[in-house]
């Protein structure tokens, strides 16, 4: 991209008072960005410092779900493959719902319970309420994750728009505007010189025209003064003798 | 459009999937594949970076979850995945307590990452 560039235009007042109108906009227009870019990244340090809460929170969570599997599989005794093979339907499914941060849509999901517990039976010979203390802590672990997603996406999202939202300032701030005013320097440039043009040229011909008229004068003068002593035009009163021209 | 009813998928080992399946985020689809992958001992790094590919392309997952010791074989496949859904969170498994500094979300977190984490 060319540094030194400037918008082709025909220098003119008009034109002079729409690119200050441009500049107006423009300044406008990143100012508003700035702040735009601002609200973002303020809320953006806060989805941070809350996901990092969340993550510390989760991994207590995690820890207390895995010991509780744990006692539950010294309980009822290894269950594992019988709640894999026993797959069909999810209970727990999430939604993603838009949510409106100054002007950037975020998802965020939402968690919600469908159908029953398909794992009712098991643990139904040993260990019942270890699973089902189990279940719940999973249960538990899961609300968090899904909460602990939202953050996380909104993050992602939010990052992705501050980056494309400085991106425009910068280009407002270091290629629009100096553009723009380059144009008005070059513009107010050019009007002047188109009138010091005027201006020499009217001196010019003020100058031409009073050589013109000296150099007349001059002849008049010369012209005089070969007519001799008679300094005055010819009288027609005065004349005594008319020459015949016509019968001579 | 709000995505009715996304699923979360689990990638991890036998007692991460087994606790989640209890909680009830397992299911199989039409084609009877299910939405989570039990990484033992011997299972390759090309078949969980394919299932996490083939989570990625599915549109009906709304949220990964990896453990983190898994992350980091699949690393460069996370960190090339930037669109925000599906999320992929890493969490901890029994042997591999959570480590902050690993989590590829949080390294993305430009610099802000000195002072707030290691509390």
């Amino acid at each position: 991209m060319s540094g030194k560039d400037r918008i082709d235009v025909f220098p003119s007042r008009m034109v002079q008072t729409i690119m200050k109108a441009r500049l107006k906009g423009a300044q406008t227009g990143r100012n508003l960005l700035k702040k735009k870019a601002d609200a973002l990244s303020m809320r953006f340090r806060q989805i941070l410092r809350k996901i990092i809460e969340t993550k510390t929170k989760m991994g207590e969570v995690m820890r207390e779900a895995a010991f509780s599997l744990a006692e539950a599989k010294f309980a009822a005794g290894d269950f594992s493959t019988t709640v894999i093979q026993n797959v069909n339907k999810a209970q727990v499914k999430v939604r993603a719902k838009r949510d409106n941060v100054a002007g950037v849509t975020l998802p965020v999901f939402e968690h919600y319970q469908e159908g029953g517990d398909s794992y009712e039976l098991t643990g139904l010979a040993r260990g019942g309420e270890q699973v089902s203390r189990l279940k719940r802590n999973y249960a538990r672990a899961v609300e968090l994750l899904v909460e602990l997603a939202s953050l996380q996406t909104s993050f992602v999202t939010l990052d992705e728009a501050i980056k494309i939202t400085n991106r425009r300032v910068n280009a407002i701030e270091h290629v629009i505007i100096p553009r723009i005013e380059r144009t008005l320097t070059y513009i107010i440039t050019e009007l002047d010189e188109r009138e010091r043009e005027e201006f020499y040229r009217l001196k010019k011909i003020q100058e031409k025209k009073k050589q013109l008229r000296e150099r007349t004068e001059l002849e008049i003068a010369a012209r005089l003064a070969k007519l001799g002593p008679i300094a005055e035009p010819s009288n027609m009163l005065m004349e005594e003798m008319d020459e015949d021209m016509l019968f001579e | 459009m709000a995505g009715r009813g996304k699923l979360i998928a689990v990638i991890g080992d036998e007692d991460t999937c087994t606790g989640f399946l209890l909680g009830g985020v397992g299911e199989l689809n039409k084609n009877r594949k299910p939405n989570f992958l039990v990484v033992e001992k011997d299972t390759s790094i090309t078949e969980i970076e394919e299932t996490f590919k083939s989570f990625l392309a599915r549109n009906d997952i709304g949220i990964i979850l990896i453990n983190q010791f898994i992350a980091e074989m699949i690393r460069h496949a996370i960190d090339g995945h930037v669109q925000s859904i599906p999320a992929v969170l890493e969490i901890p498994s029994k042997e591999h307590p959570y480590d902050a500094s690993k989590d590829s979300i949080l390294r993305r977190a430009k610099g802000m990452f000195s002072a707030d984490d290691f509390r």
